[in-house]
Formats: structure tokens, sequence, C-alpha cells
């Protein structure tokens, strides 16, 4: 009696083995959105109280499996305790799958697949001093979260960019070029 | 030749609040005739009758986390969200006695046995990204009764006949369900290039005009087989 329980569990143990190998074998997802390969953030749009700035920057799952980004969005972190002339609504979207919705419509990752991401942000200058308030502002953190789901789970993961007082200032710099030259 | 046509409806984007007769009456009555026959998405049904369900929701079971992993990834059922939804209405132990049973049938050279024993929703459950926003990130099921609902829509609307269809632009079209009197491998064949066309153009109902008359000139062996 005790060999045969012997036996069996020496059985489930190999079994568990083998899946565990079989599992390593077959690989994981690994996402990555690479923040730091982001390009810097251009003026696409200008209004009489706001700006509207866009970034680009690739992802890809450089994993051995396919998995599925089922959201991404972007958290802007400007409190108004650090600064509050300047509210900042922020989308993301694919390269080729430009929405006006801010929708992110589920998309499949195959292994060592990618794409871009953009990044946009509106800036609404909350009073009249519109040029003055948008030179003012600091660098601002933007947290892109985003939702993957894979073989193994469901998760939520989140890389940061920055918006810097710079770019604001080289986009209203570059406006500025522009009406000079018309 | 019976000059067969195939129009795509557009409709909105159909929920779980509609009701599919309602929609049938709304965006086909006016356009069928009792010589044709009326085609609907069977995820758009799905979605209607509420059978979606997000992976947030689930919760896997070790199970689940098992066997997913040894479906090819892309499948509906490659993740454990898949497979728990899978599961929670086909039954646990069918669904792993289905694995099993399917893995030895492989193994001796006769594929597709899993999706034989584990189901009918097996084949029909949709992953995340499968249907249009904003159900892309559901789980979509099979429909619900999808031969009475044929039956009704055809009895509702006088005309030929109507069959549920899972159709994608990977040039396959399944016939889920079909009333008396449509073939469908006949119907498949219309249906092959999916003129239900892609999430964004909303057509998931699809008129064949002058099916009957198609029918009747099929060869008698061809009505045989239906």
């Amino acid at each position: 009696m005790l060999e045969f329980l012997c036996f069996v569990a020496a059985l489930i143990v190999l079994a568990v083995v083998a899946f565990k190998l079989y599992c390593i074998r077959l690989g994981k997802s690994v996402p990555v959105i690479y923040t730091d390969r982001r390009t810097e953030f251009k003026a696409t749009e200008f209004k009489e109280k706001s700006m509207t700035v866009a970034c680009e920057m690739p992802y890809m799952n450089t994993g051995k499996v396919l998995c599925t980004m089922m959201d991404c969005f972007a958290r802007v972190q400007l409190p108004q305790e650090q600064f509050k002339g300047v509210r900042i609504l922020a989308r993301v979207e694919r390269e080729g799958e430009r929405r006006d919705d801010g929708y992110f419509e589920a998309v499949l990752m195959p292994a060592q697949k990618g794409g871009k991401l953009i990044v946009t942000l509106d800036l609404e200058v909350q009073n009249d001093d519109v040029l003055e308030t948008l030179l003012a502002m600091p660098d601002v953190n933007v947290d892109i979260f985003y939702q993957i789901v894979d073989k193994e789970s469901l998760y939520i993961d989140k890389r940061r960019i920055v918006l810097t007082a710079r770019e604001v200032r080289e986009a209203i710099e570059a406006k500025g070029a522009m009406m000079d030259n018309d | 030749m019976t000059d067969v046509s195939l129009i795509p409806v557009k409709t909105r984007i159909l929920t779980d609040k509609d009701d599919v007769f309602a929609v049938m009456d709304e965006y086909v009555k006016d356009q069928i005739g009792p010589d044709d026959a009326v085609s609907i998405a069977e995820s758009v049904l799905a979605i209607i009758q509420g059978r979606i369900v997000r992976p947030e929701d689930l919760k896997p079971c070790f199970l689940a986390r098992t066997l997913c992993m040894f479906i090819p990834e892309g499948g509906s059922l490659a993740t454990p969200y898949g497979m728990q939804s899978l599961m929670d209405v086909e039954g646990k132990w069918r669904v792993a006695g289905a694995f099993i049973a399917g893995a030895v049938m492989k193994v001796l050279g006769k594929p597709g046995w899993f999706y034989r024993l584990g189901g009918e929703q097996t084949a029909l459950i949709d992953d995340v990204t499968c249907t249009m926003p904003p159900f892309d990130k559901h789980i979509v099921y099979g429909p619900d009764k999808p031969f009475e609902v044929a039956r009704e829509i055809k009895r509702r609307l006088g005309c030929y006949g109507a069959v549920v269809a899972d159709v994608n632009d990977l040039k396959r079209a399944r016939i889920v369900s079909h009333t008396d009197g449509m073939n469908p491998a006949l119907v498949s064949h219309l249906l092959i290039d999916n003129p239900f066309g892609n999430a964004s153009q909303k057509t998931p109902i699809v008129i064949i005009k002058n099916y009957a008359k198609l029918r009747e000139q099929m060869p008698a062996k061809a009505a045989a087989d239906n």
C-alpha cells in the first residue's frame, strides 16, 4: 500500500515538474511601454485659451507569448496645490487608430510585436493671462496606466512621463515663430 | 441563375438593452420579403441577450489556469479568464474531461474532440478584442436558444428563413442555427466574405435577397443534404 502511495506521489510530483517546465518553455508576455524613447511634446493645436500638445512612444510585447492590452489611459498629476492656472485633459491613442472619443480599443500584442502610443494633452488655461500662465507652468507628471491580460493574469501597470516646462515654452515659441512668419 | 444579393443592414450599436425582435422590426421588416432570408451575427445576438462578462468579474480556478496553458495563443480559451468563462457555463469537470479526452484523441491523430465534448460554448465563446467596442473588453458567450430565436425571427418577419451566423474576416462562416428550409452549407458559402463587415461598419444583420429562389434551383441531392 505504501509503495502504491509513493508511486502516486511520485507521479504527481513528476506531472507538476513537467507542467512547470512546459510553462517555462512556453514563456511569458512582457509588455513594455518605452517611456524613455518618447518623442518631444509638440503643439498640435492652439485655441484662444488652450493649447494641445502630443508625443509618441513605442510599445512592444518583448515576451514569447501573446497578451492583450485591454485599456490604456493617461492621468495627469498636477494638483491645484502645485499649480492652479491650467486644467489638463489627457488621452492615449494608438498610431493608425486615432479616435475622437478618448476610448482605447483593446488590442492584441503578439510576441515581439508592438506599435506606437500617442499621448495628447489639452492644456486649458483657467484665467485670461493665457501666455503668462502657460509659461509659468511647472514640469507635469503624467502617468500612463495600462491593463494587460495574458495566459497568467490580468493586471494594471503604469509608467510615468513628464511634460516639461521647457517643452511647453518651446511649443509656444514655435507658435510665435509661425505667427511671425505669417 | 437567380440573382441573389446580400444587403448588410446598418444599425446603431446594439446592447443588452435591446430586444432582438424589436431590432428586426425596426431595421429589417421593411426590406425583407417572403423569398428572402435574414442572418444575424451570433456575437451581436449574444450581446443583446446579455451574455457577456468582464474578465475582471471572473475568478479563474486552478484548473482554468492550468488548462488554458495548453490552448494555442490567440484562441478564446487561451487565457484563464476565457477558460473560466467556459467552465462557468459548461461545468468545470465536463471541460476538464473533454480536455483530457481531446488530448488523448489528438495524440491518436484525431484533433477537435475537446471542442466536440466540451459543450457548444467551447467553440462559441469570444475572448476580449473579438467584438466591437464597447464590448471589446468583454468575453462574449455564444447566444442562448439560437434555434428558437431564428424561428421566431422568421415567424415575425414572414421571410423564407433565418440563420444565426458566426462569420469572420478569416474566411470562416459557421451557421450556429437556422430555420427549416435553410441550407447551412449554402448560407455559409454566401456569407464567406463576411458581409457583416468589421466593427465600425455596424452591420450585424444581413438580408439574403431571393434566397428561396436560389434554394429551389439547387440539385435535389443538396436539398436532401439539408
